[in-house]
């Protein structure tokens, strides 16, 4: 009785790119999940470029895995298609475009040298996630921020990528069946928190 | 006759009285009104995290218009819509202004797949509190009757906690317990020494911390520590209907199951005065279908039950089924839910822990235990847990970008406390469900209408779990960072109960001490419907072990001919 429609066309995709010999693009498509066929939406190839960017500069490889790897820009356009109301869509095309404009001198922020485009949106960053006096509604969702738009883009990006196979085997952990339960077990350098869906 | 019994509901109150009624030799037909599940194909503990549809989420639209109730629900996403109702389809209603969030699942096993597991006794004052304060009806049985079904249950399902020879929490037929990790160590030292009378303890949950003869042979393996209970388990960890009894029924050859077969009423006749049948309408052709058996079980769940004995009106009983008391419907309670203090330490062992530990810890009902300390009736206990967070949640907690934001996303974040309070509600009649007289769903079933408030009483224990709460984070060293003191909306807890309540006194009461309709002899209710009062702990364990001694009580009246 479940529907698989997501993992279906996921599987799908997967071995199209396989039979194309496209073994390389396999890291993008460890995603969530693509946007389904029959969605109307779709990034045209300048949004795409503007979410890669922000997407890497936000996560980036570092000296383990970033955002590219994690397929985080082929897994927003899956959200946006598959999952996000047409007003939530406007909002984040709308904060994509914000970020699109914060050179003053109007280059597009892909354009930009990585540098430049790190300068900018941290700046952009710390003023929109600047934290609210204001109850938290939310007691699971990150705390009351100036621009609550931003700060969802953000959450969505961020959560992507933590809940990547990527990342979840490479930047932090994720044991699917630990099989045992240890109480207590001692704190290394190694030592990294167990990511996963669940609250706890 | 069809069969020898029916019973209505496949979930955590059918499933055992299906498997009490046929070990007992008894011809048992099954009713669900949902669909068919099946273990291991239509659960979903085998996604990937990175698996999960929209990453767990549903689609915005779709979660607007089909699951605005049950998306309040913490355990619904992407991996568990299939075990919730769609609330388009299946409405009811609500006074303006009194929300009531009714959580349901309508298919094999009903709520018994994605429940919370959290399994504790009813204790000797919990049985006593309505006679001593006099709020509900007395309970027409004490905790002495209901001991060796709690043993014989929590052998079956498999309860893992610790003995702890507490009176107002009794102890029960435990496999080894989920051991406190050492913050909740260092934390039940800090409550226990700054707060006698209080014990943190790990909670009682069902799930085999180890499998023993009586598991394995139903094919049920240890748990594996994964928290995806509520999708469903393919190891059979956990008890459901259908891990443990649907199929212990199953195997006694004496089971037929019908899914899709939604029960409309209880048909009633006058002469004998019993019950003999069920109408029955299939949920998808809408054909109506009649079942007769000597004996029904009704397990449709608190509000399921009421609105079918309320539906099953007829000449000689004009106010429903088994309803000459007018109590059918009424004194619904839930558990005061939502309250919530979230604290975090830095005085806490750096250490860790490894596994997704499927409970936490518990800290029992230490209020009124004799005679009344505050200024109010009964009591609440507290679930919880500590843990170290990281990834997603601390990379967002704070501004910032590029190598800060993953540095931050890869560092054990501080312990932290979540406390959750869970308080008694009073039994009132005016906490109730009725049927419309105008509008129907679309099987032709009147909707129900359930209209239920908070009093008094209730409020005042919501402010005292929340000052409570608060005082033990404090006296452990943490700081309080979030503390919810408004309940829930009823019905969040899940724990909704009473609306065919036990009593000594057929003008008061529904049941009598066997959960035998005073009014039909062979009508048996053992859901959250039978509950006379609600205590403050988790009520599944207690809804089983009533269903086992009224089944076991059935057999003997059959066999006695007394039914």
């Amino acid at each position: 009785m479940f529907e698989e429609n997501g993992l279906s066309r996921r599987a799908l995709l997967e071995r199209a790119l396989i039979l194309a010999g496209a073994s390389a693009a396999l890291g993008a498509c460890d995603a969530i999940g693509l946007a389904d066929e029959d969605s109307p939406f779709r990034f045209d190839a300048d949004q795409m470029a503007l979410l890669t960017a922000v997407a890497d500069v936000m996560i980036p490889k570092g000296d383990s895995v970033g955002a590219l790897d994690a397929g985080v820009p082929a897994s927003f356009e899956g959200l946006m298609a598959n999952w996000a109301s047409p007003e939530t869509q406007a909002s984040m095309l709308g904060q994509l475009a914000m970020i699109d404009g914060l050179d003053p001198d109007g280059a597009t922020f892909a354009s930009l040298p990585r540098e430049r485009q790190g300068e900018l949106l941290a700046a952009h960053d710390a003023a929109a996630i600047a934290p609210l006096d204001a109850p938290n509604m939310n007691p699971f969702g990150p705390p009351p921020a100036s621009n609550p738009e931003y700060q969802r883009l953000k959450q969505l990006l961020v959560t992507l990528y933590y809940l990547s196979e990527a990342a979840l085997t490479q930047e932090i952990s994720y044991t699917h069946a630990p099989g045992e339960w240890k109480p207590s077990i001692p704190v290394t350098p190694d030592t990294r928190p167990e990511g996963g869906p669940g609250m706890f | 006759m069809d069969f020898d019994a029916i019973v209505i509901g496949s979930g955590m109150s059918g499933g055992i009285a299906a498997k009490e009624l046929t070990e007992r030799g008894m011809k048992t037909l099954v009713l669900e009104r949902g669909g068919n599940v099946e273990r291991g194909k239509d659960t979903t503990d085998w996604m990937q995290p990175w698996q999960l549809p929209n990453g767990g989420n549903i689609p915005e639209e779709e979660l607007a218009a089909d699951y605005p109730v049950q998306s309040q629900c913490y355990a619904l996403s992407s991996a568990t819509k299939q075990f919730f109702v769609k609330d388009s389809e299946h409405p009811y209603t609500t006074p303006e202004g009194k929300p009531f969030s009714w959580i349901r699942g309508y298919h094999l096993g009903g709520r018994s797949i994605m429940w919370g597991r959290q399994s504790y006794r009813l204790a000797p004052l919990d049985f006593e509190a309505n006679a001593k304060d006099g709020h509900g009806s007395d309970w027409p049985i004490r905790y002495d009757d209901l001991a060796p079904w709690y043993d014989h249950i929590e052998s079956f399902i498999g309860v893992s906690g610790s003995r702890e020879g507490l009176p107002q929490l009794p102890d029960g037929e435990f496999l080894p317990p989920f051991a406190l990790n050492d913050a909740e160590l260092r934390f039940k030292s800090a409550v226990e020494g700054n707060f006698p009378g209080r014990k943190v303890i790990p909670g009682r949950v069902a799930n085999l911390s180890e499998a023993r003869e009586q598991h394995r042979e139903l094919g049920r393996a240890p748990c594996q520590v994964r928290s995806l209970c509520e999708r469903g388990c393919t190891y059979g960890a956990y008890h459901s209907s259908l891990n443990s009894s649907l199929p212990a029924a199953e195997r006694t050859g004496n089971l037929t199951l019908v899914t899709d077969a939604i029960a409309h009423s209880i048909i009633h006749d006058p002469a004998s005065g019993k019950a003999t049948g069920v109408r029955v309408i299939d949920a998808n052709t809408k054909e109506a279908t009649t079942y007769t058996a000597k004996v029904i079980f009704c397990c449709a769940s608190t509000i399921g039950t009421a609105q079918i004995l309320l539906n099953s009106k007829s000449e000689a009983m004009p106010r429903g089924l088994a309803n000459s008391s007018d109590m059918v419907g009424r004194n619904i309670m839930d558990h005061l839910y939502g309250l919530l203090t979230i604290a975090t330490f830095d005085n806490m062992p750096d250490t860790y822990y490894f596994g997704r530990r499927p409970t936490g810890f518990y800290i029992p009902r230490y209020r009124n235990l004799d005679g009344n300390d505050g200024d109010y009736l009964r009591g609440y206990g507290f679930q919880g847990s500590f843990s170290r967070n990281g990834g997603a949640g601390a990379a967002m907690a704070l501004p910032g970008i590029g190598e800060e934001l993953k540095e931050r996303g890869r560092q054990l974040g501080p312990w932290t406390l979540f406390l959750a309070g869970f308080g008694e509600i009073l039994p009132h009649p005016d906490n109730r469900v009725t049927l419309s007289e105008t509008e129907t769903d679309q099987w032709g079933i009147p909707l129900p209408h359930i209209d239920v408030a908070l009093r008094e009483n209730d409020m005042k224990l919501a402010t005292a779990i929340q000052e409570d709460g608060r005082a033990m984070a404090e006296a452990a060293g943490g700081t309080v960072v979030t503390s919810l003191g408004n309940p829930a909306p009823p019905g969040l807890g899940i724990h909704e109960m009473g609306t065919a309540r036990m009593g000594n006194d057929p003008a008061t009461s529904v049941l009598n001490g066997w959960n035998q309709a005073h009014d039909v002899p062979n009508l048996f209710i053992t859901d959250g419907a039978a509950m006379s009062s609600s205590g403050c702990v988790n009520p599944s364990l207690t809804y089983m072990a009533l269903s086992a001694r009224a089944a076991d009580a059935a057999v003997s009246m059959l066999a006695e001919g007394a039914l």
